[in-house]
């Protein structure tokens, strides 16, 4: 290669971004030689080196021999043209991210357009190439390829990491799954055996004796309920929890729930009131959820009041909703924590003994009350006690029950 | 003396049902597997199928298909025993024609309530079949 000396205008300061980017190998492929020893001269002067070829069969032979950094491509080649080499460079998997520069005659700025779009890093009229023009091109079409690479590997890694994450929950799901299962099968015997002997069934049971035995069917119960959570939150995680809706009686739904909440409140001396508004019109929803919410909120009541104290269930009518209330005077809850509380595996501090549980309860409360359509609501005042509600759609009348 | 059948892998809770069963004034056979349960079920005859719905080597439903095709004279309810809420077996088991389902773990209250309302529900349907037949 011809080389004609250009007096050297190195600027005094060079900045390390382009000082690192010297030595980086262009390969120009143009059939015009004068144009290709010129291109040569104004990039070897710049300090990167160059290499040459008069065809693309040439320049894609180049490629596969030695790493190249970025290709300077004649759109005027003879056959085949600049856009079928641009074309063969881009979709080989080893060059993908070899930025090529297409070199377009004047006039002929709508080939530019097509250059772009086959995958061409950028565009140079010929006749307005400068070293300053070209040099800036060919490093920015490097360093933008860098950057593809490196957020292509980022990509990938994040993908990977993604698929592991996945893989590992669906295997914790399996696990709770199986964990339940296993789990129930002898509780359920534990239990049944327990109600045998509180029976007589296996000979005379004593007074005291069948109050241990109603305590030990009761931490039965509690054992189940915590697994029941677990299965339920891994479910409305998994958006696998689906609830059937239809009209229902509030007397039988408050009946269900209290008397699961019951043994608690006996225990904890905790009275629970029933304030059931005349006349009320059937709710719309899933009797069992709803009863199961019901459920948490009243032993989470009866759990933060005091002996003696009184937790209200309260149902009423609202504009044109059914608002279910459990309302206690116990302990409260600090505005700081209101928000938290409705948060999965979510304990409010303690000074004193904890108060037990998974914390689950109230995230899946909320979950069922949001397939309702509908949203719990808190009002609380630390040392003043609680109010938890939401709001069921009234059941449409009668020829309607049962669609929704 | 109605005579129940119960389908059930884990010794301890086949045995705990069957005392509880038993002290109910029920006749109970009890299978630990699909071969066994249908031997009986040939041998005996059941007024009601208490089936765990997840037994080894061969689901409960597949066992409950079996058991509804050899009782062909009468309609055999099937009280399915689950351990958890398995929705998609649920819905095999009600195509099937599972009577009801008896989650574990359970009252005894609950089990001879379910109990007892399969027997009325056949027996109903006996009825309702004969007027029919009639």
């Amino acid at each position: 290669m011809e080389n004609i000396a250009i007096p050297s205008v190195r600027q005094a300061t060079i900045p390390s971004r382009e000082q690192a980017l010297e030595g980086l190998r262009v390969l120009i492929i143009d059939d015009n030689p004068a144009d290709r020893d010129y291109y040569a001269r104004l990039l070897t002067r710049d300090g990167f080196s160059v290499l040459t070829a008069g065809t693309g069969p040439e320049g894609l032979v180049i490629l596969t021999q030695q790493p190249v950094q970025c290709v300077l491509l004649d759109y005027n080649l003879p056959n085949p043209n600049g856009v079928d080499v641009l074309i063969d460079i881009v979709s080989d998997p080893l060059q993908k991210y070899v930025p090529v520069i297409m070199l377009t005659g004047y006039g002929n700025q709508h080939v530019a357009v097509d250059a772009m779009k086959s995958g061409a890093a950028d565009y140079l009229l010929k006749d307005e190439i400068t070293a300053s023009a070209l040099k800036r091109s060919v490093v920015n079409a490097y360093e933008k390829s860098q950057l593809r690479q490196e957020i292509h590997a980022h990509a990938r890694d994040l993908e990977k990491t993604n698929k592991s994450l996945r893989k590992r929950n669906e295997e914790i799901k399996r696990f709770y799954h199986t964990i339940s299962h296993e789990i129930k099968t002898p509780l359920a015997a534990a239990r049944e055996f327990i109600s045998l002997i509180q029976d007589e069934v296996a000979g005379p049971v004593t007074e005291e004796q069948n109050e241990y035995l109603e305590l030990s069917i009761e931490c039965c119960d509690q054992l189940a309920t915590h697994l029941n959570n677990l299965i339920d939150s891994t479910r409305l995680d998994a958006g696998k929890l689906t609830i059937v809706q239809a009209p229902f009686e509030i007397a039988g739904l408050i009946k269900k729930a209290t008397a699961s909440a019951s043994a608690l409140a006996r225990d904890l001396d905790v009275e629970i009131k029933v304030d059931i508004e005349d006349n009320l019109p059937r709710p719309y929803g899933d009797k069992d959820r709803i009863a199961q919410v019901l459920c948490n909120l009243l032993s989470n009541a009866v759990k933060s009041s005091k002996p003696k104290q009184v937790v209200t269930v309260r149902v009423r009518r609202v504009d044109n909703r059914i608002e279910f209330a459990v309302v206690d005077n116990g302990c409260g809850i600090d505005e700081v924590h209101q928000t938290g509380v409705f948060d999965r595996l979510y304990q409010i501090p303690q000074d004193g003994p904890s108060v037990g549980g998974l914390g689950l309860g109230l995230s899946i409360a909320r979950e069922l009350i949001c397939l309702h359509g509908s949203t719990i609501e808190i009002q609380s005042k630390l040392g003043h006690g609680s109010t938890f509600s939401f709001q069921l759609a009234i059941a449409a009348d009668a020829g309607e029950e049962g669609k929704q | 003396m109605t005579e129940i059948l119960l389908v059930e892998d884990d010794p301890k809770i086949a045995r705990a049902m069957r005392a509880r069963l038993k002290h109910s004034g029920f006749t109970v056979r009890v299978a630990s597997d699909a071969p066994s349960a249908l031997m009986q079920a040939r041998k005996h005859e059941p007024d009601v199928a208490l089936l765990d719905i997840s037994l080894p080597g061969g689901n409960g439903i597949e066992v409950a298909r079996k058991l509804q095709d050899l009782i062909c004279d009468k309609e055999l309810p099937i009280i399915f025993i689950t351990a958890s809420k398995e929705e998609c077996l649920k819905e095999e088991a009600n195509r099937v024609g599972a009577a009801a389902f008896l989650e574990k773990p359970f009252s005894a209250k609950k089990l001879l309530s379910l109990i007892d309302s399969a027997l009325i529900g056949s027996a109903h349907e006996m009825e309702v079949a004969t007027a029919i037949r009639i």
